[in-house]
């Protein structure tokens, strides 16, 4: 018997939302149908179409003379600030400041080491080890000696 | 397309072919329906006028990449919306308010939201409330119901002018009334549903 048991199926959320903005498609007769029978599905319908009726009913501002002017005004002083003759070619313009900005940072990176030249004399190998190698060999000699009066 | 559709396109060819005074006709022609958008965007009318003005000088500076595959109106529609986000972007980021805060402080407002008869005005206390709903939702959720519920644009008309899918358009406006049924459980319920509720 139960292979023969109607199925219930209820339209999907999106099928139902789609019917309260008559953007349903070919489902339409099914979801109407649906909804004649069902309650549940009648009820969010009807809600969501309450929702929209509401939301469509907001107040809307009444036309304004004084605010077509103001944004004609604003329309004609950026008219205006694009007629009048640029200092330099728009060509120059576009170039200008990345070539600035590279120019710049190498003045930056040469100048940085020219006084790094300047400031140090240049490091050679063997002033590197000079440097830390018999520090290393006292501190090991130091530490076999602790180690042997330990013992 | 509308007769008014292929007035506007005449207008922006003349526009593109230089008589840029031309723009003021479409200005005056959609004013006040881009300030209601930016207003329920915002929730703010003196944002809102300042963010219509911008939409408008943006779309005025744009002009000459309009290519009319769809109607001006929701170009400018488009272009509102971005103004209106980066606006909130730099003042609020998310909701300004809180589902439990509209829910204490409108609850008069929106309960009688249900009842109001469809012939007259909406009072200015419950439109109040409404927006409070708008503003607790995000900005995304905001734009397509707006535009769904506000504007009444068709699914396709906000798929052009928000850049996605029907099938994202249809899935996002399920997800955002959910929400709301979520939220305001009990409020802006049609009366048929509250008398059953009552009963209960």
């Amino acid at each position: 018997m139960g292979m023969f048991k109607k199925t219930w199926k209820h339209p999907s959320a999106d099928e139902l939302s789609a019917f309260c903005d008559a953007d349903h498609g070919a489902q339409k007769e099914e979801t109407a149908k649906h909804l004649a029978v069902c309650a549940e599905c009648e009820a969010r319908v009807k809600r969501w179409q309450l929702r929209k009726e509401l939301f469509s009913r907001l107040p809307r501002p009444e036309p304004s003379e004084e605010f077509v002017n103001r944004v004609r005004l604003e329309l004609a002083r950026i008219e205006e600030s694009s007629r009048q003759p640029a200092f330099l070619p728009p060509a120059v313009r576009e170039w200008m400041f990345p070539s600035l900005g590279f120019v710049c940072s190498m003045l930056l990176l040469f100048g940085a080491h020219a006084l790094n030249r300047t400031a140090a004399a240049p490091p050679t190998i063997d002033g590197y080890f000079s440097a830390f190698v018999p520090a290393a060999t006292t501190n090991f000699d130091a530490g076999l000696l602790e180690l042997i009066a330990v013992d | 397309m509308t007769d008014h559709d292929n007035d506007d396109r005449a207008i922006i060819e003349r526009i593109k072919l230089g008589e840029k005074n031309e723009f003021a006709q479409l200005v005056r022609r959609y004013e006040a329906r881009l300030r209601g958008l930016c207003c329920n965007m915002l929730c703010d009318s003196a944002a809102a006028e300042d963010a219509s003005q911008e939409a408008f000088i943006r779309a005025y500076r744009s002009i000459q990449t309009f290519r009319g595959d769809c109607p001006f109106v929701h170009w400018l529609c488009r272009i509102a919306i971005n103004v209106c986000k980066d606006i909130r972007h730099r003042r609020f980021a998310q909701p300004t308010v809180s589902w439990d805060e509209l829910r204490d402080k409108n609850a008069g407002a929106l309960e009688g939201l249900s009842a109001l008869p469809t012939d007259v005005s909406m009072p200015h206390e419950h439109a109040q409330a409404l927006r409070r709903v708008l503003q607790a939702l995000s900005v995304k959720e905001r734009e397509i119901l707006l535009l769904c519920e506000f504007e009444g644009l068709s699914y396709q008309e906000i798929a052009s002018t928000l850049s996605c899918s029907i099938d994202s358009v249809k899935g996002r406006l399920r997800r955002v009334r959910e929400k709301i049924d979520r939220k305001l459980r009990h409020f802006l319920e049609p009366p048929a549903v509250i008398s059953i509720r009552k009963q209960e």
